[in-house]
């Protein structure tokens, strides 16, 4: 009976031979010695007989993988880990470095996982911390208004103090949030049946001009070929191939441009909104009391 | 700086002797093969110290972390720890056997042919070179040199275990249908070889891709022309393309009709059907002449799906023999 209440909390101390591996690869990574320190926290985690040094060393991993720009690696490593017998503020640390890791990596889902997994797990003191990161990683996947949620809850808890600063935020945060100012995306299926009623105006749907005029241009030339070899030039044959050739081409050419050109102006459209708002979430997390 | 390195890479050293008694490295140990373990661990009665560790058990202890690296599949992690290993003159021949075996496996999985037979090669004595040859021949062949595969594989004496003499009388087939010396391969094919597990199904592979080879029969490069003369396009079908054709004729086709038009109306002299009948002649002795090759590079197609086959089925039956 005793050893099942006693296991639990078995992994939660050192031995001093452990905290002499990872001290030792503390040290080469303070000296810049980056590479022999991803190795030596490899090995205190190796060697790790708890659960506490094996998780440090592998986030201290992770950031030494960073350091070299090998951001997939920090991400993977970060995946090894086994958030089982672990305090709060480590376990805090090492999803919130997992979940910025995958951010970073852009893979996104991942990291709305991680931040999900801190809400569920995790005291409110530690996962409202988290929340302008969550916040970043819920716009790159356009759940914009969960976003909202998670920054109003995070400059009330952070600016309950200073109820100018908490207005102001608020303020920014609804105007900025507003369902007005979320990207018109565009349907890619609609630009395309544009594009077949009518070729040109796929592209002129999604903004493009030019492309559209280029388009329309060349799909009329195509017609007009035909028709001068045919009632002008008596050429039957070579106006009728050569305008149909010209035609096809630039009509289903034409199609597939617009649902290209669609999913570029999405992109362009959510990364400036997206842009946008990480300036803001970074200008407010930069605030004197929003320090995490 | 180099001197700082050195400190922190001794004091780690040192750590990791410290801590040679309590570790138990059952995982890595189990995905290794036993021989290579054995040269590693032959000195297992030393394991344990009341004094300073020696700098082959600290060397040891180091290897035995590799292991468990690969075992994870941190091979950056594993490649660099041996290489750092590889700097240090290390105590035991058997150790640097298998450093050099384990840095030429890792290039070796990263297809880094070159840089494994290198380490391959590197390996001298010890139960592992017989591993380190079969791997060697593996990369050899992947790198084109089939003689020097053949060379590596002959000098390789293992007589004594039936499961590696199958092994190397099946790479030594696999080479001999790589070089289309058919002789070769039947000379082999009466040897007579025990059943096994290790390289059975291969075997009958082998026996299937020389009866393909055998039978394969290329079609002739001069039908292939003159139904392309007749019908643009059909010289690819007949050659076994089935795409490409209608390609060829949609081209070819309708500037033959243009041309034809042209000739009704401007007559033959004018510079209208000399253009277009230029620009039809060069699509069509283009595609006459495309429908010659394509005979060739069917056949050059159905070698090099064969051949890549034939090294697959040599590459298993290694990796399962030297797990």
């Amino acid at each position: 009976m005793s050893l099942i209440c006693i296991l639990p909390f078995a992994g939660l101390s050192a031995s001093p031979t452990e905290l002499v591996f990872f001290r030792s690869a503390d040290s080469l990574r303070a000296a810049g010695l980056i590479d022999d320190a991803i190795i030596a926290y490899e090995y205190a985690a190796y060697t790790a007989i708890n659960n506490l040094t094996r998780t440090k060393a592998l986030v201290n991993k992770a950031d030494c993988l960073l350091e070299k720009d090998r951001i997939g690696q920090s991400e993977l490593t970060l995946s090894r880990l086994n958030y089982f017998g672990l305090n709060d503020s480590l376990q805090y640390e090492a999803r919130y470095k997992s979940a910025l890791y995958s951010y970073l990596n852009k893979n996104f889902e991942e990291s709305i996982a991680q931040f999900k997994m801190i809400q569920q797990f995790l005291p409110i003191e530690y996962s409202i911390n988290s929340k302008p990161l969550y916040a970043l990683a819920l716009n790159e996947t356009r759940e914009w208004t969960e976003a909202k949620e998670q920054l109003h809850t995070w400059g009330k808890y952070h600016f309950s103090e200073d109820t100018a600063v908490m207005n102001d935020f608020n303020a920014r945060i609804n105007e900025t949030y507003q369902v007005k100012n979320h990207p018109k995306l565009k349907d890619l299926d609609k630009a395309q049946v544009w594009a077949q009623l009518l070729p040109g105006t796929g592209q002129l749907y999604s903004g493009y001009f030019f492309d559209a005029a280029f388009t329309s241009v060349m799909v009329l030339s195509g017609i007009g070929i035909a028709a001068y070899g045919v009632l002008v030039a008596k050429y039957y044959v070579t106006g009728i191939l050569l305008g149909y050739g010209v035609f096809q081409q630039f009509y289903l050419g034409g199609q597939k441009r617009s649902e290209f050109l669609a999913n570029e102006r999405n992109y362009k459209k959510e990364r400036a909104y997206n842009d946008l708002l990480k300036e803001v979430i970074i200008k407010y997390s930069k605030t004197k009391k929003a320090q995490f | 700086m180099s001197f700082l390195r050195t400190l922190h890479i001794l004091c780690f050293l040192f750590c990791v002797g410290c801590n040679l008694q309590s570790n138990a490295q059952d995982t890595a140990h189990n995905t290794v093969d036993t021989n290579i373990i054995d040269s590693v661990h032959a000195d297992s009665s030393q394991t344990t110290f009341d004094v300073k560790p020696t700098r082959y058990q600290l060397q040891k202890e180091e290897f035995t972390f590799v292991l468990y690296l690969i075992s994870s599949e941190l091979y950056d992690d594993a490649l660099y720890t041996l290489n750092r290993l590889n700097t240090d003159s290390i105590a035991n021949p058997n150790m640097q056997d298998s450093v050099n075996y384990y840095i030429g496996w890792i290039k070796y999985f990263k297809q880094d042919f070159h840089g494994a037979i290198a380490s391959f090669s590197a390996v001298e004595s010890s139960s592992i070179v017989i591993a380190s040859s079969f791997y060697n021949s593996i990369c050899y062949i992947q790198i084109d040199s089939l003689a020097k595969a053949r060379h590596v594989l002959q000098n390789l004496d293992v007589s004594s275990d039936a499961k590696l003499d199958n092994l190397k009388i099946l790479q030594l087939r696999g080479i001999s249908l790589l070089e289309r010396d058919f002789t070769s391969y039947d000379s082999l094919s009466l040897l007579s070889v025990e059943r096994s597990f290790v390289t059975e199904s291969e075997m009958n592979e082998m026996t299937n891709y020389a009866d393909l080879m055998r039978s394969y029969k290329r079609k002739s490069p001069w039908i292939a022309g003159l139904l392309s003369a007749i019908v643009p396009g059909l010289g690819k079908f007949y050659a076994g393309y089935r795409g490409t054709p209608f390609g060829a004729m949609y081209m070819t086709i309708p500037l033959g009709a243009i041309a034809a038009e042209s000739l009704i109306i401007a007559g033959v002299a004018s510079l209208q059907f000399i253009a277009l009948g230029a620009l039809f002649g060069v699509f069509y002795v283009g595609n006459v002449w495309g429908s010659v090759l394509s005979v060739y590079a069917k056949e050059q197609e159905f070698y090099e799906e064969l051949d890549h086959n034939i090294e697959f089925d040599l590459h298993t039956p290694v990796r399962r023999a030297f797990r």
